[in-house]
């Protein structure tokens, strides 16, 4: 006999306490599921699409489901899973998701790109030998920061509630997604206008306010 | 800085033992990148400019410039993915050197397409803007 | 589709960009404080989303759920959607393209 458990669900975020156990979005009927004192946000009955615009779409709702909510942790596009499974993983993570939910509550995320060429030249890199290899030196890379990074912090870290930073490639040198208080958006996006003089010839961009995607704990 | 800065790297706990549904992550990436590269090797055949038409305005360079493009975003996702999973050790040495390999691959065919379709890297980067320029 | 786009290009070129050391605004204004019992609802301006804002956000970062098929191929759906799209597309344009 199968269980309604055991059927897959969509979800779409995981957030603290409060919000009502059914809710419509954009249109769309949503359930919250209360596991262990965390609100798992999820709608039923659908399989999700996997074009652009249920990317663009799920961005959207999202952005909605955070008014609603003054912490929540966006899922993963295409983060379909049995109830029972959701159920297990929430529970079991649940320490590091509390931390999350606290760490992200009233907060936005602001992305802070710098672009330009790539400090090393791979080309020059003789072919490694195996994948092996080739993933390490590739996570080698992924660990390294630029100078910016140091710039970008001194400017802005005051406003910054928490940081993540990669290096890019392909033209980008720099990401850093900046955790900041809703109150301190404005200031921070005035303060953040200066940065462009001072990492001159590269181009700087700064979007958001976004949901705190980058915030959201790794689990696997 | 007010509150914690971290780099994403994450410190390895102990180590998980790479579980079943792991490894068929691991299978399905692999089989997913070399079934990517094939594709693009076939649209590469399809619509490569000839080598003499310097024109940057040909309209199949834009399409090959939107394809490598697309699968270059394609590629670092896959590849972030696979780092995460040997931070948090997940993947088995087998699996490390398969995706590894697999990714490896993927990253030249888009190379030496993007020399094809007279691209430099920095072509391929994704800042299309709005949507509704995409087409 | 042969031009490309007349927007501020983010790729330096030759020389450093000249434009006003300005970032975009915000995206959305700051909600004031709700009235009691109501919660403001936050309007997002499509066509100022960014795509690689949208992409990175949701299929780079965000909470991984699952650990199945479903995660892995959701990623690359989008290629061979897009692919297949542009490959009808080029078949339009590129009448004279050799077929394999």
């Amino acid at each position: 006999m199968r269980r309604e458990t055991d059927r897959a669900v969509c979800v779409y975020g995981l957030s603290s306490p409060g919000l009502p156990r059914r809710l419509s979005v954009l249109g769309r009927r949503l359930q919250c599921l209360d596991i262990g004192g965390i609100d798992a946000i999820i709608e039923r009955s659908r399989t999700p699409g996997r074009s652009l615009e249920d990317v663009q779409f799920q961005h959207r709702l999202v952005s909605r489901l955070t008014a609603r909510t003054p912490s929540l942790l966006p899922a993963r596009f295409g983060s379909v899973v049995s109830e029972d499974a959701l159920r297990s993983l929430v529970s079991e993570r649940h320490v590091e998701i509390e931390e999350a939910l606290r760490l992200v509550r009233n907060c936005e995320q602001m992305t802070v790109r710098v672009f330009g060429p790539a400090a090393e030249e791979r080309a020059i890199d003789p072919q490694p030998a195996s994948g092996t290899a080739y993933l390490a030196r590739r996570r080698e890379r992924a660990h390294q920061r630029p100078p910016e990074a140091e710039i970008i912090r001194r400017e802005l870290g005051s406003l910054v509630r928490a940081e993540r930073a990669e290096a890019g490639e392909r033209g980008l040198r720099l990401v850093a997604y900046h955790l900041v208080a809703r109150r301190q958006v404005s200031r921070y996006s005035r303060r953040a206008s200066v940065l462009q003089t001072l990492l001159t010839p590269y181009a700087v961009t700064v979007t958001g306010p976004w949901p705190v995607f980058a915030f959201a704990p790794e689990l696997f | 800085m007010v509150g914690k800065t971290r780099s994403t790297r994450r410190k390895p706990q102990s180590r998980r033992k790479a579980n079943p549904a792991a490894r068929s992550i691991a299978r399905v990436e692999v089989q997913e990148i070399e079934s990517i590269r094939a594709e693009v090797e076939r649209l590469a055949r399809r619509t490569a400019p000839p080598r003499w038409n310097a024109d940057p305005e040909d309209v199949r360079r834009s399409v090959g410039k939107l394809v490598l493009t697309l699968v270059e975003f394609i590629r670092q996702l896959l590849e972030r993915q696979a780092i995460r999973r040997m931070d948090a050790g997940t993947l088995t040495p087998g699996e490390t050197e398969a995706v590894g390999l697999a990714l490896m691959q993927l990253e030249a065919t888009v190379r030496d397409l993007g020399q094809q379709f007279g691209l430099s890297p920095e072509d391929l980067n994704l800042d299309l803007g709005p949507v509704g320029r995409l087409m | 589709m042969s031009r490309k786009p007349a927007r501020r290009s983010t790729i330096p070129r030759e020389h450093p960009p000249r434009r006003a050391a300005v970032p975009p605004p915000p995206r959305r204004p700051s909600p004031p404080s709700p009235p009691a019992g109501r919660q403001v609802a936050r309007i997002i301006d499509q066509s100022e989303s960014s795509l690689l804002d949208v992409l990175d956000n949701l299929l780079n970062r965000g909470v991984v759920l699952n650990a199945d098929l479903t995660l892995a191929l959701a990623n690359v759906d989008l290629v061979y959607v897009r692919l297949s799209a542009l490959l009808c597309a080029a078949d339009r344009v590129l009448p004279d393209a050799p077929r394999d």
